[in-house]
């Protein structure tokens, strides 16, 4: 593979945080509060426990097969006609995921911002934007979301602070009104979406220079741990502030800038608020068009790795227009189907490969 | 080529004197500039020495230019033409060298040729196959001033003119050290023009040094009469309508430059100094900002930010938040905002188009009109962008206020360069903005953030400090941090790096 472009582990790392947190913390509160009530922030416990799991397998991969992406190693370990039957799902899912997110940002706009204007113009914009920008190279998106990350952050956390006049802690009780179930399926919820899918960067993680490689575990469990925090902190708030509504509304941190009043001055600041958050879906959606890009270019062997770029976003432009009839269609794709999804087709290939490595390692090492 | 330029070329001087005479009178055929003198000398004056110098370009005085050439010989006494000998002075001149400072021997023809044309005064000798070549270049030019583009209030007041070597003067005078090197070459084949670039060892990335030196090579062959020639000649986006490059004519900002391990280029002829890479961050700061105490200096800078997304936003923001998001204004504001614009025909976005419009071609007039004249345009400017638009409902008085502000605001920062890329960006984001709202000015922001990402200025990252991000060098970004921390770093950073690092 072509090995140009490299980002240290600080930068691979902000990426990461960035794929995991972008359009999670707008979207994953009202579906896991649904599910797990105030038991919440546990199922995110949970979920994260398991995505450290899943991140220490890829590190091992890659401690393992060093410069090779996710295809490489497969084929290495797997041989090529499995690779080509285990890639074929991992790749169909990725463009449905790349399609999910872009419909989620036109969902967003045609609920609150832009209601009367078509959902092509959206999804064709942000799609037009996330391939260029995928199409600029790891290089420039580690460097741009970087910045664009902390401007997210900054107003995450200016909202949960200005909407604190809002917060009544009791709501918080009773834990966990029915038990330890539907926290386990809050669990489920947050593990598909979105902590199996940091499978994903085990085709991105070659990227990090050589020499930068010792800092890259560290940084990578910290990027997790971030992104577990600051999901716990935005479930804690909206359900303090909304209470049993916290489920009905979607877009948790929008709604909450909605209640924002400063001296009739600052007030319903939820567009600007709502265009930063959007950033970070947008963030989200290029690294995954990356990455099916540069997976079906060396599923195919193809020469020039962005050839490919365009006419994947045409596709998912496409899909993203006709697949769903109802928002509520979509809404229950993602919070009942797609764990089944990434399970099969993000994290049953890796544990597979990993477990093959780590048999064969053992073999190896053996008399 | 010309065949005729590979006949004249690496063509020996002859040392029959009316040989010589001949090729240079069919050079210079036409060139009414050319002066050429012959003198006599010799026992009974039987010698005879052709002068040959551009009178336009030499000092005017009058000189005997032989006796000037025969004062060399310092050994003798100077005595009458009749009792120097042809044999004496060759020996001489052969043996000893030339011992005033700006005469030299020169052997090639049109090397003879070219000085010329430089200002240079030759002289032939009979039975002599050399010349002697006296610099006596005198061109009227501005004396050193005050800087007229870059004025401040404190510092040195200084700037440069269109003489190369004044210009270099005031820099190695500013910097002297061994370190400062300046290398120079001759650019193009009918200006020849001088151009100059210089750098501080040590202090410059010899990676960036390398790949300059690269570039410039191309610039050789064209012909150079500004410095933004070469811009455009070694930039790695023609297309983008950021500044990759930084031009100044103050003394001391090309001597910061050059200690913060920038290259720079000059060129005879003009006095724009332009220092590479230019990054993006570097075009907020001002020389004064370093002069200045440092609290308020910082506080400049961050109004300059300000107004940076003042002069690149306003209008787009205004269209956007009028007719898509008028609930982020308060109702009170709202309700007069509403009022005012009660009886224009236009929405926002043409109002807005118009009055920007209005304000670039007045501004344009401004700068291209002669002096005299100038003062009726900004009478003019104010009645027809100020009160009468108003009263003739084609802009309401808020869209004024944007207009001025976002002009005001473009005025303010420090680079004209960059503010000329912001009155490009305008436009596109105006018609995002109109179409789209909020979320088009975000895709607009997004592409151009994108954009600058990935622009790069002679091979560096343009966001430098921001993209790639370096928090440790964020001090002399947003703010400018006390000169006893700045100092280390990371200005002079390849100065203080150490061995390893």
């Amino acid at each position: 593979m072509d090995k140009q472009e490299t980002v240290d582990s600080w930068q691979m790392a902000t990426l990461f945080l960035a794929f995991m947190t972008g359009s999670a913390i707008v979207n994953i509160p009202a579906p896991l509060t649904a599910a797990a009530g105030n038991g919440a922030w546990l199922s995110l416990i949970i979920a994260n426990g398991a995505g450290m799991l899943l991140l220490a397998c890829i590190l091992y991969l890659r401690r393992r097969y060093p410069g090779m992406t996710m295809i490489d190693y497969s084929r290495k370990v797997l041989g090529n006609g499995m690779t080509v039957l285990l890639a074929f799902p991992f790749v169909l899912t990725v463009i449905l995921m790349f399609s999910y997110i872009v419909l989620d940002i036109g969902g967003f706009f045609a609920s609150s911002l832009l209601i009367q204007t078509p959902s092509y113009a959206v999804h064709s914009l942000i799609i037009l934007t996330a391939a260029l920008t995928a199409r600029a190279g790891i290089e420039a998106m580690a460097r741009m979301f970087i910045l664009l990350l902390y401007s997210m952050y900054f107003f995450i956390f200016l909202v949960l602070m200005l909407v604190q006049p809002y917060f009544h802690p009791e709501y918080l009780l009773p834990a966990f009104p029915q038990g330890m179930k539907p926290v386990i399926h809050g669990a489920y919820i947050a593990f598909g979406f979105p902590y199996a899918e940091l499978i994903l960067f085990a085709m991105v993680l070659p990227f990090v220079r050589k020499s930068d490689d010792n800092r890259l575990g560290k940084y990578m469990f910290s990027a997790l741990l971030v992104n577990g925090l600051s999901l716990i902190l935005v479930v804690i708030c909206s359900i303090m502030v909304k209470g049993p509504l916290a489920s009905e509304l979607k877009f948790s941190v929008f709604q909450l800038a909605r209640l924002i009043t400063v001296q009739d001055v600052i007030e319903r600041v939820e567009s600007i608020v709502g265009i930063s958050l959007i950033v970070g879906s947008y963030m989200k959606a290029t690294i995954t068009l990356f990455v099916v890009n540069l997976a079906l270019s060396q599923l195919l062997k193809l020469q020039d790795n962005r050839i490919l770029m365009f006419p994947l976003a045409l596709v998912s432009l496409l899909l993203t227009l006709v697949m769903f009839d109802y928002e509520a269609e979509f809404t229950e794709k993602v919070t009942a189907v797609w764990p089944l999804i990434t399970a099969v087709a993000f994290v049953f290939p890796i544990l597979l490969i990993t477990l093959v490595t780590v048999i064969k390692g053992k073999g190896g090492n053996g008399p | 080529m010309k065949p005729d330029d590979t006949a004249e070329h690496n063509v020996l001087i002859s040392s029959n004197l009316s040989d010589n005479q001949q090729r240079i009178a069919k050079v210079f055929a036409n060139c009414i500039d050319i002066k050429y003198v012959v003198y006599r000398y010799g026992p009974e004056l039987i010698h005879t020495a052709l002068v040959v110098h551009c009178e336009t370009l030499t000092q005017d005085k009058k000189l005997n230019y032989l006796k000037s050439a025969l004062q060399d010989l310092t050994a003798h006494e100077v005595g009458a033409a009749t009792a120097i000998s042809p044999e004496e002075v060759i020996n001489f001149f052969g043996q000893h060298g030339v011992s005033t400072h700006s005469a030299d021997i020169i052997e090639q023809f049109d090397q003879a040729v070219k000085n010329v044309l430089n200002g240079y005064v030759v002289i032939f000798l009979d039975q002599w196959n050399k010349a002697l070549s006296f610099h006596s270049l005198y061109v009227e030019s501005r004396t050193v001033s005050e800087s007229v583009n870059e004025p401040v209030v404190k510092g040195p007041h200084d700037s440069t003119v269109e003489d190369l070597k004044k210009n270099i003067g005031l820099l190695r005078a500013r910097l002297k050290t061994s370190d400062f090197k300046i290398e120079m070459f001759i650019a193009g084949k009918k200006t020849n023009a001088e151009v100059a670039f210089g750098y501080l060892e040590e202090a410059v990335d010899p990676e960036m040094l390398a790949e300059f030196k690269r570039r410039i090579e191309k610039v050789k062959k064209e012909e150079i009469l500004e410095t933004s020639f070469i811009e455009e000649l070694i930039e790695d986006s023609t297309y983008s309508p950021f500044p990759q490059y930084r031009y100044t004519e103050r003394p001391d900002v090309a001597v910061a430059a050059l200690l913060d391990g920038k290259i720079i280029v000059m060129v005879s002829g003009t006095p724009s100094v332009m220092i590479c890479p230019g990054l993006f961050v570097e075009f907020f700061s001002s020389s004064e900002d370093y002069y200045q105490r440092t609290v308020f200096a910082s506080l400049v800078r961050l109004m300059r930010l300000v107004a940076f997304f003042l002069a690149l936003a306003l209008p787009s923001i205004y269209i956007a938040l009028s007719t898509f998001h008028p609930e982020l204004i308060p109702t009170v504001l709202l309700l007069a905002i509403k009022d005012t614009r009660e009886g224009i025909p236009f929405p926002a976005f043409v109002e807005a188009l118009i009055m920007v419009f209005f304000f670039e071609i007045l501004r344009e007039a401004g700068i291209r009109l002669p002096r005299p004249v100038g003062s009726a345009v900004s009478i003019v400017g104010a009645l027809v962008i100020g009160q009468a638009a108003i009263q003739a409902k084609i802009a309401s008085p808020i869209m004024v206020i944007v207009v001025a502000l976002t002009g005001i605001a473009s005025f303010s920062l420090p680079q004209y360069t960059l503010t000329v890329a912001l009155r490009t960006m305008q436009f596109p984001l105006m018609a995002l903005a109109a179409s789209l709202g909020g979320f088009g000015l975000m895709i607009g922001f997004l592409l151009t953030l994108l954009h600058l990402t990935c622009l790069r200025s002679l091979g560096q990252p343009y966001l430098s400090t921001l993209a790639p991000l370096r928090p440790k060098q964020l001090r002399d970004v947003f703010i400018r941090a006390p000169l006893k921390i700045l100092l280390r770093s990371p200005r002079n950073r390849y100065l203080h790096k150490k061995p390893g690092e």
